[in-house]
């Protein structure tokens, strides 16, 4: 049977119980806007094994409320949005220069007006002024279609160097992690919710750079499985994230393990914000630029074939009206208006008559007849059908990504609820339970005043 | 089924609510001022291209409506020209008329013939007539003079097509020496008479009244020629007209706003921020912290 002085023991225990309780409830409250915390409460139990009566509460640790299911949704989640959100801008950029708002000046509008300056050239041939505004238009057009491949090469450099950013920062994440890794397993409780949180946080970020999964082993290390199956951090072992400069300018991801042995998982990121850029990259834009290649390239060789065959005001023929682009690929970047017409409006060849000069008009005619006529993409599409394409191909791209975007934004809102309803801080709960650990700390209080009363009255005994 | 609520859901989740509303009041909002529905590719791709197709109709049919109206002044140049020839071979024919009447005598015929010589001189500046600085009558050679004072042709048998629809061509230069050199050379005929008044030979006179009538009939058909070419881009103009009205309204039923629908989706979202707004307080107002 426990003396009195047992009874006093088991107030301290009550009373540091309630002290501790309390504290991590207001723990819990302080961090009610810290993004990442996880909600907390303190694992009491009674003292084990208990001397007869009794030992009172014990403070075993402190548990974090997590599910871990949640957890790692939120992962793919954090990493989904990130992917969408961070192509949307370079896309956006390639749409203003491919095809612009209202209309104004792209290579359609452009292209229209060589075909509009071409028409009115058609009235009186031998007019200067006429023959200059079509080679200021044909000079517009390869202006807005340089501009256009500028602004998809622009992204794809954009996205590069984002990569390499990204390629870097994930580097260090995993080295975060690992050192974590290492902690946690060397750590008391009190210290572990804060280095799991803080973990977590240094995961969260690593989701939204690529696309990853999350092990967790009894001793509380985490596996971090990237890409391609490869494992990133093992415990306390990772390697180095690394952005080498492949054949084409553009980085390859490599992961370097401890042996210094390179793996490229370039191909292997689907997810994140790198999965988003390689993409972008890699795939989106170099197709909308081999389409404006190839739609550059057929407007050089339509026109140049008719213009050819004609003849200037001089009585020259054989004139290229663009400068004929060697290959589909790099065309866009390349065409231009042809050095041996331009600043000379006598080349333009309005005539297929060298004797009918200068009223003759013919070549006009056939060079306005290729509006209509299916010059482009093989002979299957008109330049406007071919150009249409292009210009419908990327605000496909933008639309898709936009929803995609909103989807996923909404997406991974249910989640961040999924997870806060089971970890974040609500108030009224945390005044709830502080007003029941104040409560059980004055009851405490009192079993030590009552003992002591007790002892009182007990060394009052012996006086009488 | 939510079990818990945490204070981060409830204000998580009402920013949420209320960046959704402002969104859309502001979406409502810019359809409204810029007057665009359909602005950008991702709009609408399909509504875009589609626009993009009617705005080149609209495009080319201002492009093509400006060179009717261009080339309509060429035409009535000519038009008018030959008018005027016109009316000196109906003088020619009445001086012919005249001067085959045998009650006249050579002073009267070489007084006649002085006339004719003007009346020749006057035929050749309609056939060396300019528009903008381009002899209409000599075909695609617009650089080179007609006729010279020998009634000699210059130009080419080439005529200048203007494209006044798309792949439609009507003719607005004319070979001269299809009306002044048809069946009867009018130079030559103007010639012969005046020859023939000089020498006083009023049979030749009398016999080169039919000619002069073949001449004119050789200006009322180029000029009817040139009436149905002034015609067709008449009837051209109209057609461009409507199609180009309706290739408008297509264009903005596509890509502008309709500002009936924009105005009532405004003030749904003005009437659903507030309504989310003030949840929003009143719900943040309820929390245990007031009630201890």
């Amino acid at each position: 049977m426990g003396g009195l002085f047992d009874i006093l023991g088991v107030g301290h225990r009550g009373l540091v119980a309630g002290r501790f309780s309390m504290n991590v409830a207001s723990q819990n409250i302080s961090n009610v806007n810290t993004p990442g915390y996880t909600r907390r409460t303190s694992l009491l139990g009674p003292v084990i094994p208990p001397p007869p009566g009794g030992g009172g509460v014990n403070v075993e640790g402190v548990h974090r409320f997590v599910n871990k299911y949640v957890e790692g949704r939120l992962l793919l989640g954090i990493g989904a949005k990130e992917e969408a959100e961070v192509v949307l801008m370079p896309l956006r950029r390639a749409q203003a220069v491919i095809g612009s708002e209202d209309g104004g000046t792209d290579p359609l509008s452009e292209l229209q007006e060589l075909f509009g300056s071409i028409r009115r050239l058609q009235v009186a041939p031998q007019d200067g002024a006429l023959r200059l505004e079509v080679l200021n238009s044909a000079r517009s057009l390869a202006d807005r279609l340089n501009a256009a491949a500028k602004g998809v090469e622009d992204a794809q450099n954009e996205a590069d160097q984002h990569v390499r950013d990204y390629v870097r920062e994930a580097s260090d994440l995993m080295h975060k992690i690992a050192e974590l890794n290492a902690k946690i397993g060397g750590s008391t409780w009190e210290q572990v919710p804060d280095l799991r949180d803080r973990r977590n946080m240094y995961l969260q970020r690593l989701a939204k750079i690529m696309d990853i999964r999350v092990v967790e082993d009894d001793l509380g290390k985490v596996t971090v499985i990237g890409s391609g199956g490869i494992n990133l951090v093992q415990g306390e072992v990772t390697g180095d994230l690394e952005a080498v400069t492949g054949s084409n300018g553009f980085a390859e991801v490599h992961f370097v393990d401890t042996n210094g042995s390179h793996h490229d998982i370039t191909g292997a990121i689907r997810g994140g914000a790198m999965g988003g850029l390689l993409d972008l990259r890699d795939d989106t834009l170099p197709d909308m630029m081999s389409q404006l290649d190839q739609f550059a390239y057929d407007v050089a060789t339509a026109f140049n074939g008719v213009h050819s065959s004609g003849f200037g005001l001089d009585g020259v023929t054989g004139r290229d009206l663009f400068l004929q682009p060697a290959t589909v690929q790099g065309a866009a970047r390349a065409i231009a208006i042809d050095p041996a017409v331009d600043g000379n409006p006598d080349a333009v060849a309005a005539a297929q008559d060298p004797a009918a000069l200068p009223g003759d008009n013919s070549n006009l005619l056939a060079l306005s007849a290729l509006e209509e006529q299916t010059v482009a993409n093989g002979g299957t599409n008109t330049l406007l059908e071919a150009y249409s394409r292009i210009v419908g191909h990327v605000g496909t791209e933008v639309e898709n990504v936009q929803r995609e975007q909103e989807v996923r934004d909404d997406h991974l809102a249910q989640l961040e609820s999924m997870r806060d309803e089971v970890s974040g801080v609500s108030i009224d709960e945390e005044l709830v339970d502080m007003t029941k650990y104040q409560k059980a700390y004055e009851a405490s209080a009192r079993v030590i005043q009552t003992a002591n009363q007790m002892l009182d009255t007990l060394l009052n005994l012996k006086r009488d | 089924m939510t079990i818990r609520v945490a204070d981060s859901m409830v204000f998580y989740n009402s920013l949420n609510d209320a960046i959704k509303a402002r969104i859309r009041l502001l979406d409502a909002q810019e359809r409204l001022t810029s007057g665009m529905k359909v602005s950008k590719p991702s709009d609408d791709p399909a509504a875009y291209a589609r626009s993009r197709r009617m705005d080149k109709i609209v495009r080319n049919n201002d492009k093509f409506r400006e060179n009717i109206e261009r080339g309509r002044a060429y035409l009535q140049s000519m038009e008018g020209a030959l008018g005027q020839g016109q009316s000196i071979l109906e003088r020619v024919k009445e001086l012919a008329v005249q001067m085959a009447n045998g009650t006249l005598d050579a002073q009267d015929r070489a007084a006649a013939a002085q006339e004719m010589e003007q009346l020749h001189s006057a035929m050749l500046d309609v056939a060396n007539t300019r528009f903008a600085d381009e002899y209409v009558f000599s075909g695609t050679l617009s650089d080179v003079q007609t006729y010279d004072s020998t009634g000699t042709y210059h130009g080419n048998t080439t005529e200048r097509n203007l494209e006044i629809s798309m792949g439609y061509t009507v003719p607005i230069t004319l070979r001269g020496d299809r009306i002044f050199e048809g069946t009867v050379n009018v130079f030559q005929v103007l010639e012969d008479l005046t020859n023939a008044l000089n020498a006083n030979d009023q049979n030749t006179v009398f016999s080169l009244i039919d000619d002069v009538d073949q001449a004119r009939d050789q200006f009322i058909d180029a000029r009817a020629r040139i009436g149905s070419y002034l015609n067709a881009m008449d009837i051209t103009n109209h057609l461009l007209d409507d199609l180009g009205f309706e290739a408008e309204s297509e264009k903005s039923r596509l890509i502008d706003t309709d500002v009936t629908e924009s105005t009532a989706d405004f003030t749904r979202g003005t009437q659903a921020l507030q309504a989310t707004l003030t949840a929003i307080s009143k719900t943040m107002e309820i929390t245990l912290l007031n009630r201890m």
